[in-house]
């Protein structure tokens, strides 16, 4: 019986330990929250209605800081983009693709300043257009993010060109 | 059970033993996570030599003593080594880069490159390798030029080389 009490006050601690590790997550953690967090929000795994794919593109201020500046020299897109300009992409984008998988890999966060973080990653991105042509973009990124209302937000994305042409 | 059997299968739990397996994991992790990483191909860039899901090792001592020469295939890092870039050098820092109809020029003379299979199309006007750096390309070039990622990355991006 003591054994078993034992056992349990272990599993208890052991439980509570994780409890307390999960609720008050670190601002690394809380960082690789967020991509996963939009990682998840960007797949998509077949068709869905124009509704429900502007309700997603709503949610782009989950995680983008208004306005966001992209450099991205591999597609020519340089600049200050507005959140209603990010949502309109997002919509654009999930309407021409019927499958869409985005993972990060190699999320490198460290914090330059007290409530901006500076990240680095690897994005795989995989899907299928509509036209059924096939999708699989391989790219570093460099971020910045900011913390605004306790969350996290991307404030300016580089696509690192690794080949260059 | 046969004995010998059952005392290989579960040997009993002495410090030697524990000491042994450590080791065994120890070395395999430090083997297998830094001297000769397994990965799976992912993409068609570089078939026919190897295959969308192909599985290889890289060997990361390959250039520790010698860099990369024209025809080796190797892999190149990016923000770290989860994901990594399969491509063939086709020039060195100084060389001069072109394409014209698909075929690869190399200092103003075309190159046979036998690894190249399918059709070509692909024209680039000519280009300097910049010092320490080298330039890659995929093996498979039928799909259009923009589609392909290839270009020059600097020696210190590359983590090593498939080991077949």
């Amino acid at each position: 019986m003591v054994t078993r009490n034992r056992v349990l006050a272990a599993l208890g601690v052991i439980l509570l330990a994780w409890g307390i590790w999960y609720a008050f997550p670190t601002r690394e953690r809380q960082v690789r929250r967020q991509f996963k967090a939009l990682a998840s929000w960007a797949g998509k795994d077949g068709p869905e209605g124009a509704l429900a794919t502007a309700q997603t593109a709503r949610e782009a201020g989950r995680f983008f800081a208004g306005p966001c500046e992209w450099n991205a020299e591999a597609y020519n897109l340089s600049g200050r983009v507005s959140l209603e300009e990010i949502t309109r992409y997002v919509f654009a984008a999930r309407e021409r693709m019927d499958k869409l998988a985005v993972r990060f890999y190699d999320l490198k966060v460290e914090f330059p300043k007290d409530g901006t973080a500076h990240a680095t990653a690897t994005v795989r991105v995989q899907g299928t257009s509509k036209d059924g042509d096939a999708l699989n973009e391989t790219h570093e990124l460099k971020c910045d993010l900011v913390k605004r209302d306790g969350r996290w937000l991307l404030s300016r994305i580089t696509l690192v060109q690794v080949l260059k042409r | 059970m046969h004995p010998r059997l059952k005392a290989f299968l579960f040997p009993p739990l002495k410090p030697e033993f524990v000491l042994r397996v450590v080791l065994v994991a120890v070395c395999a992790y430090l083997f297998f996570g830094h001297v000769c990483t397994p990965f799976f191909a992912r993409g068609h860039s570089m078939e026919p030599a190897y295959k969308d899901g192909s599985f290889d090792f890289i060997w990361k001592p390959r250039y520790w003593l010698s860099p990369p020469e024209r025809g080796d295939v190797v892999t190149v890092r990016l923000a770290g080594e989860d994901v990594v870039y399969l491509k063939r050098v086709v020039a060195l820092a100084g060389d001069e880069v072109e394409f014209r109809q698909g075929t690869l020029f190399l200092n103003g003379r075309p190159v046979d490159e036998a690894y190249v299979k399918g059709p070509c199309d692909w024209n680039l006007p000519p280009r300097e390798v910049d010092p320490g750096n080298v330039y890659l390309v995929g093996d498979n070039r039928s799909m259009p030029m923009e589609q392909h990622d290839f270009g020059q990355t600097s020696l210190r991006r590359i983590v090593g080389g498939p080991l077949w």
